[in-house]
């Protein structure tokens, strides 16, 4: 469950970020209009809301809030430093955690 | 001086954090290996026996205690979970005195000849005592606690483009821009962690830094707890009242707790007077509060069971309150992924505050030319301090492991001796700091520190073979795990040597020419 979470709450702050003007431009190079980036910024907060079903449903309430914030905080800092080393690389965690949940069910 | 709320923040947060920083990265660095503190055991003390499990391991301790301590008042084991090995003994010898105790083998009773190395522990009582007598150390956490909480507000406070600049880290930019995108990203992405953090280690020892409402109030509670903690020392019963024997408790501990963990701690009390009792407390589950946790209480003298609920079971909303801070801070109730995350967020933390005392002196360094003595003294001051607490930290947690490795395992106080090895390693990397050049400073620690972290494998194939290879042998992940993540940490340090020296200090040492300096300076917000 905490690697469904994981898996989700990196996804969302990858929207989050990929509505974001610049950090779009660095990962498509071009630029996106405010309604597009609007659409990136609303899945973002949707999956972000959704990884907290995993998290609340694995470990309860009290620890299934600390799962997800720390699982988005993690996204969040991962995501940073992929976003100035490596942008083309951005997808891959989120490829990988969703492969570990789908590989290693439990 | 200041004229905006802004600017006056930052200045606060500029200067607070500057104070209690290097102390501050201490706590965290000693906090997040505590995250470890059973695994770190593990392997600093391998001689330990595998626990067969908790069940196994409390009867083998009744029958311990029953063999070399029936007439002892007061009886305490810890039993290990399924993270620990570690089964100990506690008792009161019967007319009073101090409380022995004795790590056994869980599986025959026999005393265990392990090397006496404070292991986990250490990190755990560092992050809140500092090594310091007691309560100083405390104090000084709880003070630095306080001061990491005024620069996590301020520091909000401070930033001017909190939302504007998230996920934004820009390494090839001026380093004092660099420095700060990853200051505020470290610290606007993990504010929860921080806030949660610094607020639940504050609480903890809430009633000693703020033992006045305790005393005001008086009431039944402090007296009662007094009595509890050092024990009105009974005197040698004059009729010994035989107790009951724990076995069947133990077993009626089986029957109720099937699943999850088991008993974690036996309490006997008053043996050998009517007033026996035994309390039987579980392992901490899902729950996040330390206080979540069943208990079974039974009649010492009868055996007969008298309560069964949680720990918690009557607490007022301060004390619930409490127990959920604390479990928080504490993060027991973590599964090992959930773990993993508290320790990442943990080295987020550490690296929040190492990039916030660098970045005071890269701002700085550039202002140099030309700058008063007294200024030139400060930077130079908290450079060398940078150095051997950022760097320096890791060579003596490093040296630790090594002396734990290498002092002879009959030496007397040898734990004593490893903690010592701890503190010149420390003094070493203070004095290499002062006698060289920044850049050199930095590229030869974090190197020193990366050397003794990957070598520590290869040090316990040569001096611990033994446990190495029965390690591999039995799969023991949680041993092999210390020695994959000593070498990942020195790996991290030593692409950090690379980059730190260039990343730190200008290209010349002190002497910036002035064109750069300038160029440099314009180059900051």
């Amino acid at each position: 469950m905490t690697a469904l979470a994981s898996a989700l709450a990196y996804s969302s702050v990858l929207l989050l970020a990929l509505g974001m003007r610049g950090h779009h431009r660095t990962v498509f190079g071009r630029e996106c209009d405010a309604r597009r980036r609007r659409l990136w910024v609303s899945a973002g907060y949707m999956i972000l809301a959704l990884a907290l079903v995993p998290a609340v449903a694995g470990h309860g309430w009290a620890g299934g809030l600390v799962a997800w914030l720390g699982a988005v905080t993690v996204g969040g800092f991962s995501l940073t430093l992929l976003l100035a080393i490596a942008p083309r690389w951005v997808a891959a965690p989120a490829v990988v955690l969703l492969g570990a949940v789908f590989c290693f069910p439990t | 001086m200041n004229s905006t709320f802004r600017q006056s923040m930052t200045w606060l947060h500029t200067w607070i954090g500057l104070i209690l920083g290097w102390v501050c990265y201490a706590i965290f660095v000693t906090g997040t290996a505590s995250y470890y503190r059973p695994e770190i055991t593990r392997w600093m003390r391998p001689e330990l026996p595998a626990s067969p499990g908790p069940i196994e391991a409390a009867h083998t301790a009744v029958r311990a205690l029953e063999e070399r301590a029936a007439d002892a008042s007061r009886w305490f084991v810890d039993v290990p979970d399924e993270r620990s090995s570690e089964l100990r003994l506690f008792w009161q010898p019967g007319g009073g005195g101090r409380f022995r105790n004795e790590v056994i083998d869980p599986v025959s009773g026999a005393p265990v000849q392990a090397r006496e190395s404070h292991g986990g522990e250490f990190f755990y009582r560092f992050h809140f005592q500092l090594l310091m007598p007691h309560p100083w150390g405390r104090y000084t956490a709880g003070v630095a606690a306080m001061v990491m909480f005024v620069a996590l507000i301020t520091g909000v406070i401070a930033h001017r483009r909190f939302f504007a600049d998230m996920f934004l880290f820009r390494p090839g930019r001026a380093l004092a821009r660099s420095w700060l995108d990853f200051h505020n990203t470290a610290g606007v992405l993990s504010l929860p962690f921080f806030l949660m953090i610094t607020f639940s280690g504050l609480v903890i020892f809430n009633a000693l830094y703020l033992p006045w409402a305790e005393r005001a109030l008086g009431g039944g509670r402090p007296a009662a707890r007094a009595a509890g903690a050092s024990g009105t020392t009974p005197a040698a019963p004059v009729d010994w009242i035989a107790p009951a024997p724990l076995g069947p408790m133990l077993d009626e501990a089986s029957r109720r707790w099937v699943d999850g963990p088991f008993v974690r701690r036996i309490s006997a009390t008053g043996r050998g007077t009517a007033k026996a009792e035994v309390e039987l407390t579980r392992g901490e589950d899902r729950g996040v509060s330390i206080r979540d946790r069943d208990r079974l209480v039974f009649d010492g003298v009868t055996g007969a069971l008298r309560t069964s609920g949680r720990l918690g079971d009557g607490d007022g909303p301060g004390r619930a309150t409490h127990g959920v801070l604390y479990g928080l801070h504490l993060g027991r109730f973590a599964t090992p992924m959930v773990r993993a995350l508290l320790a990442a967020l943990g080295v987020i933390g550490t690296g929040l505050i190492a990039s916030g005392l660098i970045l005071w002196t890269v701002k700085r360094r550039t202002r140099l030319v030309g700058a008063a003595r007294g200024a030139r003294a400060g930077v130079w001051l908290v450079e060398r301090l940078n150095i051997a607490a950022i760097a320096g930290m890791p060579v003596a947690i490093a040296a630790l492991f090594w002396a734990n490795r290498l002092i002879p395992i009959a030496h007397e106080g040898r734990a004593e001796r490893e903690v010592l090895v701890f503190l010149i390693a420390w003094g070493v990397a203070l004095l290499h700091a002062c006698v060289r050049p920044v850049a050199a400073g930095w590229r030869e620690q974090l190197l020193g520190g990366a050397a003794l972290f990957v070598a520590l494998p290869v040090l316990d194939a040569i001096v611990a073979r033994p446990h190495l290879v029965a390690a591999g042998r039995s799969g023991d992940w949680v041993y092999l795990g210390f020695e994959f993540t000593a070498v990942g940490v020195g790996v991290f340090l030593a692409a950090a040597s690379g980059k730190f020296a260039r990343w730190t200090a200008p290209p010349s040492g002190d002497a910036m020419p002035e064109a750069a300096a300038l160029a440099h300076r314009r180059a900051l917000p």
